[in-house]
């Protein structure tokens, strides 16, 4: 049977009636639903994006404005957007935009136009999709006034930190030796106040490399983009992820000291007023549509002592730049570009730099010299320098960020019209489907059961290894850190056929280098290991790496380990840092992990880097979150079967991809619904499973009785889909109402009972 | 109060200006109303154009037809339509038109804007020979400003005259119109402009104190010289006199007419003829300007026509039934006739298809002979289970081939009487409508006609002329709309 499809615009016809499009009679609408486009952001902004052709009716005609007639100048923009919402059936199925594409003409008559309806999140997707997460606005997040040292010795947990980290030489920490003279290498525990010349001794400047909360990029891509985001997002353990602002020394900028002109004064020239112009102390503002028109040309000249590099910038941008004292620059003209002119300065060390600036109003064309004026200002850099995030942000566009959030946590997300995105965790996801029994509206007539797309390996994995620390992992494991491989062998003991899946998260993942008291090493007492790690971002030769985008968790110091901090010649004293960790422990010391531990930035099971005797078994990220996934796509006991449907058009809405399908008694997950709302026709693409809902997937209540001597922790995610940890006393028990499985425990000692 | 213009959007409408700049405005306003108190302050369209050769030219029916809305109310699907061009460097030209969803035939030329008054001035004061009459300019025209002229003369009468028209072929039909208002009797003429000064044709008005347009046609003669037009008075007159206006006649424009076909019926000129089922009625639509324009029924009772100023009255409809057998028009002077044909039938029970006609004005054609009503249905099928896995049973009563409506259509196929040669044109107008409506009865039902040839049938080759048309219904059978 038709569903009735209807256009509704947000416009006003004129007419008085709702603004409905006419349709012609037989246009189609085909909509399909997949499992899988929710687990991939770049699927996930991908809405309805298609061409009707609508008649050329009276009121499409007013709407349109008769769009072929050129001779009308109030008529419609083509590139101008309609607002505009899908129903189907009276029901809103789509919310999104109308453009023209062309009309189609009949002996100098239009019979019909075609426009395209483009889904507000396909166009929310053409712009995040080329947006990188240097576009987002940080300026927040920037320190205006930075000092390295300072900013390292601050253990606050906020939005940018610091955490130990070094770019190139090896961090090593000797409270014997103050110069351990290894080649490569430093040590930086705090020995006494007396630098060593050759970066030997200490924490430098050079050395401090940003992270910014994934919380802060989540907020600033939902404000950039009017969307918002719930569920996991919310949750710790993902916006108190931290990504490295890790860029290169060489390809690094904005640690210099640089300051902005803020005492613009005229100075000389012709005095007459401005027509597109205003001067203000801090900036020149240019009007391009100014009345006459009028263009600006501006350029500088600057005399200083010391080195220095001046900036015009317009709009942000640098048009125009000088070196050398007593040089001036060329001309910049703003054309048709109405904006803000700022001007800066840059330096290594406080220089006073005397600009003067020469702004020339001219005609639009150029044709006639128009007014000159010359204005002065003073620009002193000073002494503090300044942390900008956008100069820092690794190379990544925010769908790529989002990708690796998804994959690392196994997330899906849905989009409703008012771009609210609600995240969950794939399980917990799954686990809220319910069972429907749909034979009656099912042709049984004549379908085929075909093999599905059975895997037989499986591999999750990070970027490839480039710095010291994944090198030497992977000489020693065999195996990436973070990295888990399996093929499955059949029951005859051979290796399935089947292909391999493969997660591939394009981060780079490195082992944290814990240090240890080499005096310690040296002097054959056993091999201690301090509650305190690095990251390092060089290779074996000490050569610094451009990394792939970084995740890290961060967690506080333990104050028994200050660090020596080179400010140039003289150490400081650091006893409050911030430490990274490969674990999530709110912040807290991991070096105990059991006690604190609840998720971990791996797929296999790692040692802890600051405890290597601590247990961390079950918090990697296949543990909590790709079981029951993996589950599903291995299970051999499966088929592929598509199925011809006429579902009412209030079951198509009801049924989410969560849902399992009861068809003749026999059970279907749900891979796409494709529904035809022309003829009513529902293709389903399903797959034949053995049980109704995988225990994974399920939602129970566990109780767990702490056998053992000590307390029983344990991991698992809760009913309302977070990841959640809980202790048990010794002896007691506690009724766990979880999705699927506990995920890891502290120790063996426990019974299991669902009830 | 002006004469108001009706044009008919299905076909083209243009509109030219010529102007010696670089670019003419076209502003387009269209509401619905009345004409002066509902005009919208900002313009609909704005188009614009490059002239070439000295024109601009603006098509604007489709843009004007967009505002037209039919049901089966008679005053529906009508909307008025003002344009101004403008190239800021002469006056600019403004027109205002009802228009209504009629058409043209290519046969009849194209509808324009343009009207080529043959008379070279329309200044009276400077332009037009006067003789003992005093004329005045800057009095007050029917569409407000001040382009009126009054002239008076005294007790022994006077004349204005235009001596200047050329072009214009001997014994060429030619109309003369012009608005005129105020007290007196005074004579529209056209004579010969020279030798013993024959009179061609006339009209004597007496004059009212409203603005009336009023139309004086006839054949000029063969004497070799060219006609001249004059407003004559043998007594006192002081009228006010407002666009003087000479065309040939094929280019004239019928301010006031009725809305169905007109032939020389009976012998009279400009009559039409209307069927009505017996125990029906129909009605004749007509469009008039005129104030105080009457109709006569053949009764000899004559309604006066009070002018009208909106959108939805300005096409009017008499109704007629089988009790009537003519209705005469006097649009001011310009008759018309309708004949009323009753059309009866004791075994079937008729069926009338409303339509808009021609002109865009509503009108029935009674069908009462044979007519018949089917349905059809499109359905396809598709097979299910019905087992019950609980009970483990079949559920034989429930369909295990379920069947699927997917279309269903309504359709009418009706027999005219057998008709008069002259309602074929009228059958014409119902194949070209795109707005039929049956009735039967109480029902009205919106249709299609989906017959999609017409044999145009003459008494000399078909004899009796009978057609048979079929409809759909617009809509499902079955009530499917959301």
């Amino acid at each position: 049977m038709k569903i009735p499809i209807q256009i509704l615009l947000s416009v006003d016809d004129s007419l008085g009636q709702p603004p409905i499009l006419d349709m012609f009679k037989d246009e189609s609408i085909t909509i399909k639903k997949m499992v899988k486009d929710l687990n991939d952001p770049k699927k996930l902004f991908t809405s309805l994006s298609r061409s009707f052709s609508i008649p050329a009716s009276k009121k499409n005609n007013i709407i349109f404005k008769h769009y072929y007639n050129i001779d009308i100048i109030n008529g419609l923009d083509s590139r101008e957007l309609i607002p505009c919402k899908i129903l189907i059936n009276n029901v809103t199925q789509e919310v999104g935009n109308l453009s023209i594409e062309g009309v189609k003409m009949s002996n100098g008559k239009a019979m019909s136009y075609n426009v395209r309806y483009i889904g507000k999140l396909s166009e929310l997707s053409r712009k995040i999709g080329q947006d990188k997460l240097s576009t987002l606005d940080f300026s927040s997040s920037n320190i205006s006034t930075f000092s390295a040292v300072t900013h390292f010795s601050d253990n606050t947990v906020r939005d940018l930190v610091f955490p130990l980290a070094s770019r190139s030489k090896r961090m090593l920490y000797d409270l014997t030796n103050k110069d351990i003279n290894i080649e490569g290498a430093k040590n930086i525990s705090f020995r006494d106040y007396t630098a060593i010349s050759g970066d030997k001794y200490g924490v430098t400047d050079q050395d401090l490399i940003g992270a910014l909360k994934v919380g802060t990029i989540l907020d600033n891509i939902a404000s950039a983009y009017s969307i918002s985001f719930s569920g996991v997002f919310d949750e710790t353990y993902v916006r108190d992820l931290y990504l490295w602002l890790h860029k290169t020394d060489k390809e690094r900028a904005g640690e210099k000291q640089d300051a902005l002109s803020t005492d613009i004064a005229f100075s000389s020239g012709n005095t007459n007023s401005f027509n597109s112009t205003i001067v203000y102390n801090d900036y020149i503002k240019f009007f391009a549509n100014s009345y006459p028109k009028r263009d600006l040309g501006v350029k500088i000249q600057g005399n200083w002592t010391g080195e220095a590099t001046v900036f015009v910038k317009f709009n942000g941008a640098i048009v125009r730049q000088i070196d050398t004292s007593g040089s001036s620059t060329a001309y910049y003209y703003m054309r048709n570009t109405s904006g803000n002119l700022t001007f800066s300065a840059e330096s290594d060390s406080s220089i006073t730099i005397n600009l003067n600036i020469t702004v020339a109003e001219i005609p639009a064309d150029l044709s006639i010299s128009g007014i000159a004026k010359l204005y002065t200002s003073t620009i002193n850099t000073g002494n503090a320098g300044h942390y900008q995030v956008v100069n820092n942000l690794p190379t990544m566009k925010i769908l790529d960020f989002l990708s690796s959030l998804f994959k690392m946590f196994n997330i899906v997300a849905e989009v409703d019209e008012a771009l609210n995105i609600k995240t969950t965790h794939f399980d917990h996801f799954m686990s809220n489907g319910v069972s429907r029994d749909i034979s009656e509206y099912v042709d049984t007539s004549s379908y085929n059961v075909n093999r599905p797309n059975v895997f037989s390996s499986m591999r999750f994995k990070f970027a490839d290894p480039k710095v010291a620390m994944e090198i030497g992992y992977e000489k020693v494991n065999g195996k990436q850190y973070g990295e888990l491989e399996y093929d499955l062998i059949g029951q005859t003991g051979v290796k399935l056929s089947g292909n391999e899946y493969t997660l591939d998260i394009p981060n780079q993942r490195v082992p944290l280098e814990p240090l240890l008291d080499l005096s310690y090493v040296s002097s054959g007492f056993p091999v201690v290991f301090f509650p305190l790690v690095y990251s390092q971002f060089s290779d074996l030769k000490g050569a610094e790496q451009q990394t792939k985008p970084m995740f890290t968790y961060i967690a506080k110091n333990y104050p028994s380990n200050p660090l020596s901090y080179d400010t140039g010649g003289t150490i400081t004293r650091v006893t409050e840092y911030i430490t990274p960790s490969n674990v999530f422990t709110d912040d807290f010391e991991p070096s105990d992990i059991p006690a604190t531990g609840l998720l971990g930035l791996y797929f296999g099971e790692e040692l802890n880097e600051y405890n290597a005797i601590d247990s961390t078994v079950g918090l990697g990220l296949f543990n909590n979150f790709y079981k029951g996934l993996t589950a599903m796509m291995f299970d051999e006991d499966k088929r592929s079967v598509v199925f011809k449907s006429f579902l009412p058009s209030s079951l198509v809405k009801q049924i989410t991809l969560s849902d399992t399908l009861t068809i003749n008694n026999s059970f279907y997950s749900i891979n796409s619904i494709e529904t035809n709302y022309l003829n009513g026709e529902s293709k389903l693409d399903l797959t034949l499973v053995g049980m109704s809902k995988l225990s994974y997937f399920t939602k129970k209540t566990i109780r767990v009785t702490n056998t053992g001597a000590v307390d029983l922790r344990i991991t698992y995610l809760n009913q309302s889909g977070v990841l959640e940890e809980a202790t048990i006393l010794i002896g007691n028990f506690s009724d766990i109402a979880l999705v699927g499985e506990i995920s890891s425990f502290s120790n063996s000692e426990y019974t299991l009972v669902e009830i | 109060m002006p004469n108001y213009r009706n044009i008919n959007v299905r076909s083209p409408f243009f509109t030219q200006k010529a102007t010696t700049g670089s670019v003419v405005n076209c502003e387009i306003r269209l509401w619905k109303g009345d004409v002066v108190t509902d005009l919208p302050t900002n313009y609909t369209y704005l188009l614009s154009k490059e002239p070439t050769a000295g024109k601009s030219t603006f098509e604007v029916a489709e843009l004007a037809r967009d505002f037209l809305s039919h049901n089966t109310d008679l005053s529906s699907g009508f909307a008025w339509m003002q344009i101004i061009l403008k190239d800021t460097i002469v006056a600019d030209d403004t027109f205002t038109y009802l228009v209504s969803e009629g058409y043209s035939l290519s046969t009849e030329g194209l509808q324009s804007s343009n009207v080529n008054n043959l008379i070279p001035s329309i200044d009276l004061q400077n332009d037009w020979y006067q003789s003992t009459i005093t004329t005045t300019s800057g009095v007050t025209s029917p569409i407000g400003d001040t382009s009126a002229y009054n002239i008076l003369t005294q007790s022994g009468g006077g004349y204005i005259s235009n001596n200047s028209i050329q072009n214009i072929t001997e014994g060429s039909d030619i109309t003369f119109s012009v608005y005129l208002k105020g007290s007196g009797v005074i004579k529209l003429l056209v004579q010969e402009n020279g030798g013993d000064y024959s009179s061609y044709f006339f009209r004597d008005i007496t004059l009212s104190g409203t603005w009336v347009r009023y139309e004086v046609s006839g054949t000029t003669l063969v004497d070799g010289n060219s006609p001249r037009i004059v407003m004559i008075s043998q007594s006192i007159i002081n009228a006010d006199v407002w666009t003087p206006l000479l065309t040939n006649s094929e280019d004239a424009i019928s301010y006031d007419f009725v809305g169905l076909p007109t032939a020389t019926i009976n012998g009279l000129a400009n009559s039409s003829r209307i069927m009505v089922a017996d125990g029906g009625t129909n009605s004749i639509p007509y469009f008039s300007n005129s104030d105080g324009s009457i109709y006569t029924v053949d009764d000899g009772i004559s309604v006066i026509i009070p002018a009208t100023t909106t959108s939805t009255t300005m096409v009017k409809a008499k109704l007629v039934d089988a009790n009537d057998t003519t209705i005469d028009f006097d649009f001011n002077g310009d008759s018309r006739r309708v004949f009323v044909d009753v059309l009866r039938c004791s075994k079937f029970d008729a069926v009338n298809l409303l339509y808009v006609n021609k002109f865009g004005f509503k009108t029935k054609f009674p069908f009462i002979l044979k007519s018949t009503e089917k349905i059809s249905v499109e359905s396809d099928s598709f097979s299910r289970s019905t087992v019950d896995y609980g009970a483990l049973t079949l559920n034989t009563s429930s369909h295990s081939s379920r069947k699927r409506i997917k279309d269903t259509k309504q359709a009418f196929v009706l027999n005219s009487d057998w008709i008069a040669e002259y309602y074929v044109s009228q059958f014409e107008e119902l194949m070209l409508s795109e707005y039929v409506w049956l009735e039967k009865g109480s029902l009205t039902l919106p249709v299609n006609i989906t017959t999609s040839k017409l044999d145009k049938k003459t008494h000399i080759n078909d004899k009796l002329i009978n057609y048979s048309i079929e409809v759909e219904t617009a809509s499902n059978y079955i009530n499917t709309i959301r």
